[in-house]
């Protein structure tokens, strides 16, 4: 390393010795780079386009920008120690729809010398707008032994899906008060605008206490205790970043050490044959003038062999602009509709093949990995229809880790 | 002909009422707390039905054979049943201490106070009027020595029970017969 720095060292030496005594004559030693970028991990039908680098010398601070390129860039430059920045756009296929996004590489300190000169860059996927999203909802419970349902261990795992660190402060949490297996005329039907929710559970903190790095998530659990003490086939979920408790529900155990997450309206209790959808979404007014002001009454008219039977309801409506993320669920056997605008997500997913399925338990839904950074992180896939985005019947991600 | 002809109807009209307050308590966690406050409501619940039902009735006497043969015409003539509308604001609330106060217009868009209005669907409180319809049943019985009596039996062998309209659903009813046999013996 050391004969290399030197080596260096003499070599800007000499460079500032010919900028010195620049003539026109002078003679600039270039060398011809030959710059591969390799794309994210997972994709592979795409497209690049717009590539462009930025080299920047780091001893003058010169700055050359390559003309666009696909795959293979060769440029001409005045030997020096370079930082790269490549930045372009991708457009993959994600069942039959263009999708599309950035992609960027940076490398910093790279030397080249000599006649000939070859990098390779790593590709990072970069997608707008991105946001937390929610990765996974164990909503199914486990069996026991004897074939008993074990409920209390559900839990929903939110996900940085962003470049940038992310607050999860005030996050709410919702299940949809409608199922997605009966479809009713709703009046007034909101659902353009809106999702009814029977419950919102709400991350609690003032604004900056519940950072989340990108690629990095909070695990939402229903009690978060070690259930295997009660239930072998069960899960560990000490470790959750927070629990929904509540003082009303009787024999909940709640643990001191994880937070608590606020009842803004109701209890979340987790449908366990996957009828109802979820959403994630942030709340930009008071929780108080929110629980004032949103309430959602709706009646319909049940009709069951001829007769008509007039019913109503209540419960929350949560703007479409406020969704951070929605998943839909359901079985195949019963679907009829989904209990979300299609903005917000036109397909669902699930566990179990029909109504009441022993074979859903302990099962999650699991959203599919898009594409794996140089650094480690995941994206995760996200086109609104959980359809595509998610894997149904999977294994809970805390029991792989058991 | 030996034959005896009866008739028998009835009507029936039923209105109940409820005079006594009804107390409602939401049963919602808001804002991470229960509602702890009752509404009070007068005329929660009350309905009235009212129905007309004939029968005709021809018994046809078989001496010769000691038989007889009974044709009876039911008919329905109508069935209405409707709910009284419940109040949907409550007078008065209790609040956690006891104290009672009057429910006002502001409550309802008070963060807790806006619980105790419960607005119903308002086809729950609209006539429904189910139309005329009418079966005929036939019985046949035979004695034995006055010891034993055979009877076999058809119920809405025949029926007309026409399709009709409630707010727009068009209701089908199905009739089906009913097949029986009797066996008596005298001691």
């Amino acid at each position: 390393m050391t004969k290399k720095y030197l080596f260096l060292f003499l070599m800007m030496m000499v460079s500032i010795g010919f900028n010195a005594c620049q003539d026109d004559n002078d003679e600039l030693r270039t060398t011809i780079l030959s710059l591969t970028v390799q794309s994210p991990e997972e994709m592979t039908d795409f497209t690049l386009s717009e590539l462009q680098a930025v080299f920047t010398e780091r001893n003058t601070g010169e700055k050359t920008l390559s003309d666009p390129f696909t795959g293979t860039l060769m440029i001409l430059l005045p030997e020096g120690t370079y930082d790269i920045a490549v930045q372009g756009k991708i457009s993959y296929w994600i069942n039959g729809k263009r999708q599309t996004g950035e992609v960027k590489a940076s490398k910093e300190s790279n030397v080249v010398l000599g006649e000939k000169a070859v990098l390779s860059l790593p590709l990072m996927l970069v997608i707008d707008h991105t946001d937390f999203l929610i990765s996974e909802i164990f909503f199914t419970g486990t069996q026991t032994p004897e074939k008993k349902q074990y409920n209390g261990d559900k839990y929903m795992v939110i996900y940085n899906n962003s470049d940038e660190v992310l607050y999860a402060d005030g996050l709410v949490i919702g299940q949809t008060d409608f199922l997605t297996v009966t479809k009713h005329a709703y009046r007034p039907d909101i659902m353009a605008e809106a999702v009814g929710v029977d419950c919102l559970i709400q991350i609690p903190g003032t604004g900056k206490e519940y950072p989340v790095d990108p690629g990095k998530y909070l695990v939402i659990a229903d009690n978060a205790i070690d259930h295997r003490e009660y239930n072998p086939q069960s899960i560990d979920l000490n470790k959750a970043d927070f629990e929904w408790y509540s003082t009303s529900l009787g024999g909940e155990v709640d643990n001191t050490d994880v937070p608590n997450m606020f009842n803004l309206y109701d209890r979340m209790v987790m449908h366990n044959r996957g009828f109802k959808s979820f959403i994630l979404a942030r709340i930009p007014v008071e929780n108080e003038q929110y629980l004032k002001d949103y309430r959602y009454h709706y009646d319909y008219d049940f009709v069951f062999n001829g007769i008509t039977y007039p019913m109503d309801g209540d419960c929350y409506k949560v703007p479409n602009e406020w969704v951070v993320d929605a998943v839909n669920l359901s079985v195949e056997s019963e679907f009829q509709w989904i209990v979300t605008s299609p903005a917000l997500d036109m397909g669902w997913t699930s566990c179990g093949k029909v109504d009441k399925d022993p074979q859903r338990y302990g099962k999650s839904v699991r959203r599919k990995v898009l594409a794996t950074n140089p650094d480690g992180t995941q994206k995760l896939q996200d086109t609104n229809n959980s359809s595509v985005d998610f894997i149904p019947d999977a294994t809970p991600s805390l029991m792989e880790n058991k | 002909m030996k034959t005896r002809l009866t008739l028998d109807g009835a009507w029936f009209k039923t209105e109940y009422s409820n005079s006594a307050p009804y107390y409602y308590k939401p049963y919602q966690l808001v804002n991470n707390r229960r509602i702890e406050k009752y509404g009070v409501y007068q005329q929660e619940s009350g309905y009235i039905r009212e129905e007309l039902n004939t029968k005709v009735m021809l018994d046809t006497y078989l001496p010769e054979l000691d038989m007889e043969f009974s044709t009876s015409v039911q008919c329905a003539w109508f069935h209405l049943s409707q709910n009284k509308p419940r109040s949907e604001t409550p007078e008065v609330y209790i609040d956690t201490d006891g104290s009672v106060h009057s429910y006002t217009e502001q409550d309802k868009k008070d963060m807790i106070l806006q619980y105790l209005y419960t607005p119903h669907n308002p086809n729950s409180f609209r006539k429904e009027r189910v139309p005329f319809g009418m079966s005929v049943n036939l019985k046949a019985s035979k004695n034995f020595r006055r010891k034993v009596r055979v009877s076999l039996y058809v119920n809405k062998l025949l029926d007309y029970y026409p399709v009709y309209e409630v707010y727009g659903a068009k209701i089908r009813r199905a009739v089906d017969p009913y097949f029986g046999m009797e066996l008596n013996f005298t001691l």
